[in-house]
């Protein structure tokens, strides 16, 4: 890769085509071709946050090029398809619970993508290497405006309470309650359209409608 | 002088039109008109028909409320299916279920209709963003001006307050999930505001229903049960658990707007997780085993199903007596 190409204008409407979204095939290659050359403009652009922002951090690490990164993402992400898809499959496998054979063959599909055979791969690198550049032009982007945010001279940061939230893996399947009412009704369905009821009797204390939200309790399934 | 009068007339025009204008066109403030919104729905007397829609399913309702010496009167009919007639004088509730053998009285813990009294706006607030529309419209023959209350997350649905101009009774209610898609509507299609009610529009009409009226008695019992994470807004309506039958439990969440009912049983066999839906209404299952005991945990809610399924998540006995959680 060579630097002589770092001042070169049609790199740098290549790069600035890739950060507008805009980017065609042939900039692309470009791009990847250039390497170190996207160096100095990158840097310049840490240079000038910093010296805005001496209060804020900027992680990013510009003395790795943009290509090198964008590929090392791929690797992950790739490594990281395969390795979902092994540990997705081996769950579902070993709940063996109906409602999540369908997850089984969804996951299944998506993650065809991610393996692939050797030959196909190169053909697609290019395009598979599109959304990584997409993201990272975003990503800069972000930056550039969070700057601009800060710049505003009345905007105060200021500390923002962060909430804990946990995380679910798997998303259960949602089936309508009225099927309650095909089903054979067990103990556990009449435990649970009781449940409905008080839960509509209970509950218009706090939603201050008055009497009204009961009118829940009419679509409630109700066969006994 | 003719021209000094004109001078003046002038003069007040520019000066006092403007302030008119901007008097007129004066927004009231959006968390005021949720407060008498509420408040409308104890304080006034009507009888109205209005229409409860959710997925594939319609029903016409009739109500009608009446405040008699300090007292509150309500009763509500379903038109359509003649599945429940449910009654409500001062803070007693009788739920009247022609289909079966049994109709339900309740004695809901304190007096339902001072609740609004300590509404929490800033609770409110916390899940809700609370918007006045521009738009206006005619709901039941009635000028009504709309209330937006946009959720601040995932957890919980938006909410369209049809109000009337004059009363802030609410004429209309859809709630919304997070595409906009609609998932329940009440829309009232006629209502009087000076109806002539009688106490005998509350009593409950003998052959109506089932001689055999339970009274379910809930006592209020030490919680065992914790959530290590609530959705911003929302906290336990009742500062105890409420013990229902054979050792089961019912705690009430709410932000104010949304609830979510959470129910918990000793059981014998682990139950399949699952999550179902109808309209607004949520409702997931799972079994947790504590110890060495299985409890099966169902909650119920005007919530979209991952707040239903992330709180079933962090469902935990209390510290004190807190064993090893195997799901």
């Amino acid at each position: 890769m060579t630097t002589s190409k770092e001042t070169d204008p049609v790199m740098l409407d290549s790069l600035s085509a890739m950060f507008d979204d805009e980017a065609s095939e042939q900039d692309l290659k470009r791009l990847l071709e250039a390497d170190e050359s996207l160096d100095k403009p990158m840097q310049a652009f840490h240079l000038i946050q910093q010296s805005l922002h001496q209060e804020l951090a900027i992680s990013a690490d510009v003395s790795v090029n943009l290509v090198s990164r964008v590929r090392a993402q791929i690797e992950q992400e790739d490594q990281q398809a395969t390795l979902d898809y092994n540990v997705q499959t081996s769950t579902v496998t070993s709940i063996e619970q109906g409602s999540l054979v369908s997850q089984q063959t969804l996951v299944k599909g998506a993650s065809s993508d991610a393996i692939e055979d050797e030959s196909t791969s190169k053909i697609k690198s290019v395009w598979s290497l599109w959304p990584s550049l997409a993201t990272a032009a975003s990503v800069a982007v972000v930056v550039v405006f969070t700057g601009n945010y800060f710049m505003a001279p009345d905007n105060i940061p200021t500390q923002v309470a962060t909430v804990e939230t946990p995380q679910t893996n798997v998303t259960l399947p949602v089936t309508t309650l009225s099927e309650l009412n095909k089903q054979p009704l067990d103990a556990d369905n009449q435990r649970l359209q009781s449940y409905l009821r008080q839960h509509a009797e209970q509950a218009t204390i706090s939603a201050g409608q008055g009497i009204i939200p009961m009118a829940r309790l009419v679509s409630y399934p109700t066969e006994e | 002088m003719k021209q000094l009068r004109m001078w003046r007339v002038y003069l007040l025009l520019v000066c006092f039109v403007p302030v008119f204008a901007q008097a007129e066109v004066t927004q009231p403030d959006a968390a005021q008109l949720f407060i008498d919104m509420s408040k409308s729905f104890s304080e006034l007397s009507y009888d109205g028909i209005f229409v409860h829609s959710e997925e594939n399913q319609m029903n016409s309702m009739r109500v009608k409320h009446e405040r008699k010496e300090g007292k509150e009167y309500e009763s509500l009919v379903d038109l359509d299916g003649q599945k429940i007639k449910v009654l409500r004088i001062g803070d007693t509730v009788i739920c009247v279920y022609p289909n079966e053998s049994y109709s339900n009285k309740l004695t809901l813990g304190k007096a339902p209709f001072d609740r609004f009294k300590q509404l929490d706006v800033d609770r409110l607030k916390q899940g809700y963003r609370l918007e006045l529309s521009d738009k206006m419209g005619r709901i039941a023959g009635r000028d009504a001006r709309v209330l937006k209350l946009v959720p601040k997350d995932d957890y919980r649905y938006g909410h369209e307050l049809w109000l009337d101009n004059k009363n802030h009774f609410l004429l209309k209610h859809d709630i919304t999930d997070a595409s906009g898609k609609l998932l329940d509507r009440i829309q009232f299609t006629a209502v009087n505001f000076h109806p002539n009610l009688k106490r005998s529009d509350f009593i409950p009409k003998k052959g109506e229903y089932s001689e055999k009226l339970t009274e379910p008695m809930y006592r209020a019992v030490k919680s065992q049960w914790t959530f290590d994470w609530l959705p911003p807004g929302f906290a336990l309506v009742w500062p105890n658990a409420r013990a229902i039958h054979q050792g089961s439990t019912m705690l009430l969440l709410s932000d104010g707007m949304a609830s979510i009912s959470v129910f918990v049983d000793a059981v014998n066999k682990p139950k399949k997780a699952t999550m179902m839906s109808m309209g607004a209404t949520m409702a997931g299952e799972k079994t947790i085993k504590v110890g060495n005991q299985l409890y099966l945990v169902t909650m119920v809610g005007e919530v979209p199903s991952i707040t239903i399924e992330k709180l079933m998540s962090v469902f935990r006995p209390k510290a004190k007596d807190k064993p090893k959680v195997k799901e």
